[in-house]
């Protein structure tokens, strides 16, 4: 099982102190591993974005995504470092695209916004849960509640957009632009062209010819 | 000091299991990559 050094490092350490077993001590690594970068990715995602100066619509992104990554899973890079970059670059170009779009009026963020409750119910439909061979689901009834658990979330996400949408908020339009791209962007994950795509960034060598 | 000391490491111990389960449950760990999950955590 092959873990980042530091994971593994405090895990032993951790380990050592409390007389862990062998197999618990894994479990630490990838514990440590998981908070460790997911809390790396998201810290740098809002520093870009408040560089940037689209701080509120990339946090609605960051949102968007946990809730859904959370039970509907989707493709994943087979690098912690191809990760940190797909996720710190993607989030804050999103909240760009989303505030461009806003300049556009209410009807056209309506209009995306429509378009990404459709494709997200169908995707959660077709294909959530969708697990990685790192990670499989083994339960069938865990996969079903998971099922129910995305295309739930597509109806709330909804609901709160209509909810924001209807608020007197300065950014509520931009955020609702925000969060229809990403729920377009987490469906895409799910099919398999994301997964395409995904498989075509770890291709990418930085290695000098 | 000792004593102190073994219980906040048992303690963040006990935090980060917890943790390990809850993410476990998950479909996924949010960001788009995935370390393998341990065997005893699979289900």
């Amino acid at each position: 099982m092959s873990y980042l050094a530091f994971s593994r490092h405090w895990a032993g350490y951790l380990s050592r102190k409390t007389c862990l077993p062998e197999d618990q001590e894994k479990v630490l690594a990838y514990v440590i591993e998981i908070l460790t970068l997911n809390f790396l990715n998201i810290f740098f995602t809002l520093l870009l974005a408040a560089l940037l100066g689209v701080f509120p619509g990339t946090a609605a992104c960051l949102v968007t995504t946990v809730l859904f990554r959370h039970s509907a899973g989707g493709a994943h890079s087979n690098s912690p470092w191809r990760c940190a970059v797909v996720t710190i670059a993607i989030f804050p170009m999103f909240a760009l695209l989303g505030s461009f779009l806003s300049q556009f009026g209410q009807g056209l963020v309506d209009a995306i916004s429509a378009g990404a409750f459709i494709a997200g119910l169908a995707a959660m439909i077709l294909f959530a849960p969708m697990d990685s061979p790192s990670a499989p689901i083994i339960s069938s009834l865990r996969k079903k509640k998971l099922k129910i658990i995305s295309i739930a979330f597509v109806f709330l996400e909804t609901f709160a957009v209509l909810l924001i949408r209807e608020s007197s908020w300065q950014y509520a339009v931009v955020v609702q632009s925000c969060v229809a791209l990403t729920l377009l962007w987490v469906s895409f994950m799910l099919t398999r062209k994301g997964h395409k795509l995904m498989s075509l960034i770890d291709k990418i060598s930085f290695k000098k010819t | 000091m000792r004593n102190i000391m073994s219980k906040v490491f048992l303690f963040t111990v006990t935090v980060l299991l917890f943790l390990a389960s809850i993410t476990a449950a998950s479909a996924c760990a949010f960001t788009h990559y995935q370390p393998e999950l341990p065997e005893s955590l699979r289900k």
